[in-house]
């Protein structure tokens, strides 16, 4: 499906089986104590980060440097309350900045790409002109002999061709598909990984060495996980992300690419404050699976404190996800509470097409002229951001 | 490269790989509808030998499945195949199609959840033996009247015959959503004007057939006026189109419409539905897209109800 980012420290945690480095890092979160830190780290200086994959954390506050283990619970406990939840806590190592080096991989149709540069650290971009690429052929992968000659080729310092080396048999075991350590600090015979980041290409999970967990976002709520807790478990698509609670304009969107257009037109019209939710499904839902997710959009629409609220029940003309099989799915969740969607007044506004739409575009439009939720129901002929233009009107 | 305009309508057979009824259904339909003299379904390839029962119009066929290519004398005249397996499977699967059929010129890649390493052997595997491989994550490839390769254009005999798609006309279609190439056949439709050809990239982050020679294939095609393309944000292919166009290797006119501006609204792109739909870079953005797509002088529709008008003005 896509790639995803690992933890820190799991990603140290499965490069340290294969490479020499320092690692020493400590998992932690809000009921960590200062003793259990104090028994790993006795009294040296400590880092204590975010690990939830969250970009550019020494600017974003979500990392402290040269700390005590009381001031790392401290610091925890209050970045807890801004929805974190995991924390890496490791050893500070004294260094000056011009040992800072970058070192970076990702997966490309050529090979893998490597990105390096003298100067590393958070104003790495800086000094765009030190950063050298080099392509790993993919041919050349398969082959630790070949491989090892062209690294040897391309890195006269020993010490890095044979640390790419054994990144790359990692990062090809592991299916990565980007690999980042800034900065990465070698200093006294030792490498030091002082920030790394991993993503990892999830089609391949069942196909690694050892199980690994994809990092969970930071302020996920708990309609969002209860849809990607659906979504694991069927082979259709389902997806949902919260814009605004309390948004006015709530959408049902199907396909991939037509829920991005049709979220787009709301978007491009200046409306962005007003859209409670992005989302879609696809693949061909059972009416069940459906079901559940329609309820879980319903139920948040009807939290939300916006006085006038529409529902777009949006698509394009499906290939093989049958519209009158969903759509049976969708009534049953309006169903459900029709009184209280009566109660605040919300119509529902429809535009799809695809396999069985004339059965399943007349069967919503009875049920919403019968509950006194009809707002729009139209088929293909209707442009597909048209039921936008329509929905926008009554909200 | 293949040439689209030179596949010939009762000779492209394909072999099925793996079991989805009603998307092989709509495969026969289709060809019924072409009226072409027979099935180009020559076999289903699957885990034993037998017969599975279809429809040629109203009359009952048996399709014979196949465990074993080895043993299969009609293998000869197989010039695509139709991968339904599971994502884990694609790639042993293509190596072993590409290797076991001798008049071979391409296939579809229906399944998601094919990791970026397989798809990117697979894609090298094409490139090498000049095969015109669609996906992973496509809904296929479709030629009106000649080749339905995929549930591309619906998988009902209404779908096919309502969206006129065994019809043949000027504009190749392509897209990256699955979706959104049966929305814009319908957009195709309501201008009254036909197809060419059309075919799903699939949203994986490599597809196995490249933009770039997706856009060639339209160059080529001797019935192709104009192009229509969908992208997303995520990925920077649609900068092999302003590349191809400046080196003057691109001359036919191309509809663009980029989808993903709402990403905006996020503080960081989030992921979409689509494996590649994450725009991690600037020059990933749609606005970023649309606009130098736009400078390069295509035809970009900067809203989605623009697409109908563009594409009429460009065929023209």
């Amino acid at each position: 499906m896509a790639r995803q980012k690992l933890t820190e420290f799991q990603a140290k945690e499965i490069l340290s089986s294969k490479i020499k480095f320092r690692f020493n890092s400590f998992l932690a979160d809000k009921g960590t104590t200062a003793i259990e830190i104090e028994k790993k780290f006795k009294t040296k200086a400590l880092v204590v980060k975010v690990d939830q994959g969250v970009k550019k954390r020494g600017k974003r506050g979500l990392m402290k440097v040269k700390v005590t283990s009381r001031e790392c619970t401290s610091f925890i406990r209050r970045v807890s309350r801004k929805g974190y939840s995991n924390f890496i806590i490791e050893e500070f190592i004294p260094h000056e900045q011009d040992d800072e080096q970058y070192m970076s991989m990702e997966r490309v149709r050529e090979g893998v790409k490597i990105l390096m540069s003298p100067k590393g650290g958070v104003d790495v971009e800086d000094s765009m002109n030190l950063i050298k690429e080099y392509v790993i052929d993919y041919k050349l992968l398969a082959s630790d002999s070949k491989l090892r000659k062209k690294l040897d080729e391309l890195f006269a310092d020993k010490v890095k061709a044979s640390l790419l080396f054994d990144l790359i048999q990692v990062f090809e075991e592991y299916y990565f598909s980007f690999l980042e350590i800034n900065p990465i600090v070698f200093k006294d015979a030792q490498i030091y990984l002082l920030d790394l980041a991993v993503e990892i290409d999830d089609a391949a999970l069942n196909l690694i060495p050892t199980p690994v967990e994809i990092v969970e976002e930071a302020n996920v709520s708990e309609a969002e996980i209860e849809v990607k807790r659906l979504d694991q478990n069927t082979p259709a698509s389902l997806k949902l992300k919260i814009i605004n609670p309390n948004g006015s304009l709530w959408m049902l969107l199907s396909g991939g690419g037509a829920s991005l257009v049709l979220a787009d037109e709301v978007a491009d019209l200046g409306l962005g404050k007003d859209l409670g939710n992005y989302g879609e499904y696809s693949g061909n839902p059972t009416r069940e699976d459906t079901y559940l997710y329609a309820k879980i959009i319903i139920d948040e629409m009807l939290k939300a404190s916006s006085k006038k609220k529409v529902l777009i029940i949006g698509g394009g003309v499906a290939n093989f996800t049958d519209v009158a099989k969903t759509f049976a799915g969708i009534i049953d969740a309006l169903d459900e509470k029709s009184a209280d969607l009566k109660k605040q007044k919300i119509k529902v506004f429809v535009r799809r097409g695809g396999p069985n739409q004339e059965e399943g575009l007349s069967l919503m439009e009875d049920f919403l002229k019968e509950n006194d939720l009809f707002g729009f129901v139209s088929g293909p002929d209707l442009v597909l951001t048209g039921i936008i233009q329509k929905a926008i009107k009554k909200a | 490269m293949i040439k689209i305009n030179q596949l010939e309508k009762q000779k492209e057979k394909i072999l099925l790989v793996g079991n989805h009824p009603y998307i092989i259904q709509s495969v026969l339909d289709f060809d019924y509808l072409s009226e072409k003299e027979a099935p180009s379904i020559v076999a289903i390839l699957g885990n034993y030998d037998g017969f599975s029962k279809y429809f040629w119009g109203d009359r009952e066929i048996l399709l014979p499945i196949k465990k074993d290519l080895d043993t299969f004398e009609e293998k000869e005249q197989i010039r695509w195949f139709l991968s339904l397996s599971s994502g884990r499977r694609v790639l042993e699967s293509g190596r072993m199609l590409a290797d076991k059929l001798p008049n071979l010129k391409g296939g579809a890649f229906f399944a998601e959840n094919v990791p970026e390493k397989h798809a990117i052997e697979l894609f090298h595997l094409a490139q090498e033996k000049e095969f015109l491989f669609v996906g992973p994550a496509s809904i296929g490839l479709l030629i009106p009247g000649v080749l339905k390769l995929g549930p591309i254009g619906g998988v009902t005999a209404e779908q096919i015959d309502s969206a006129k798609i065994v019809e043949k006309g000027g504009v190749a279609l392509m897209a990256a959503s699955g979706g959104m190439t049966n929305e814009l056949i319908n957009v195709i439709k309501q201008q009254d004007l036909r197809l060419s050809f059309a075919l799903s990239f699939g949203g994986d982050r490599f597809p196995m057939l490249t933009t770039k020679d997706a856009v060639l294939l339209a160059q080529n095609d001797k019935d192709t006026k104009v192009i229509l393309y969908y992208g997303e944000l995520g990925g920077v292919d649609e900068y092999e189109l302003i590349e191809l166009k400046e080196k003057g290797e691109l001359t036919k006119p191309v509809v663009i419409h980029i989808g993903g501006t709402v990403a905006d609204l996020f503080p960081e792109s989030p992921q979409f539905g689509h494996a590649k739909a994450k725009a991690s870079r600037q020059d990933e953005r749609a606005e970023v897209k649309r606009k130098e797509l736009k400078k390069a002088g295509f035809f970009v529709s900067s809203k989605f109800k623009e697409v109908g008008n563009l594409l009429k003005k460009a065929h023209e």
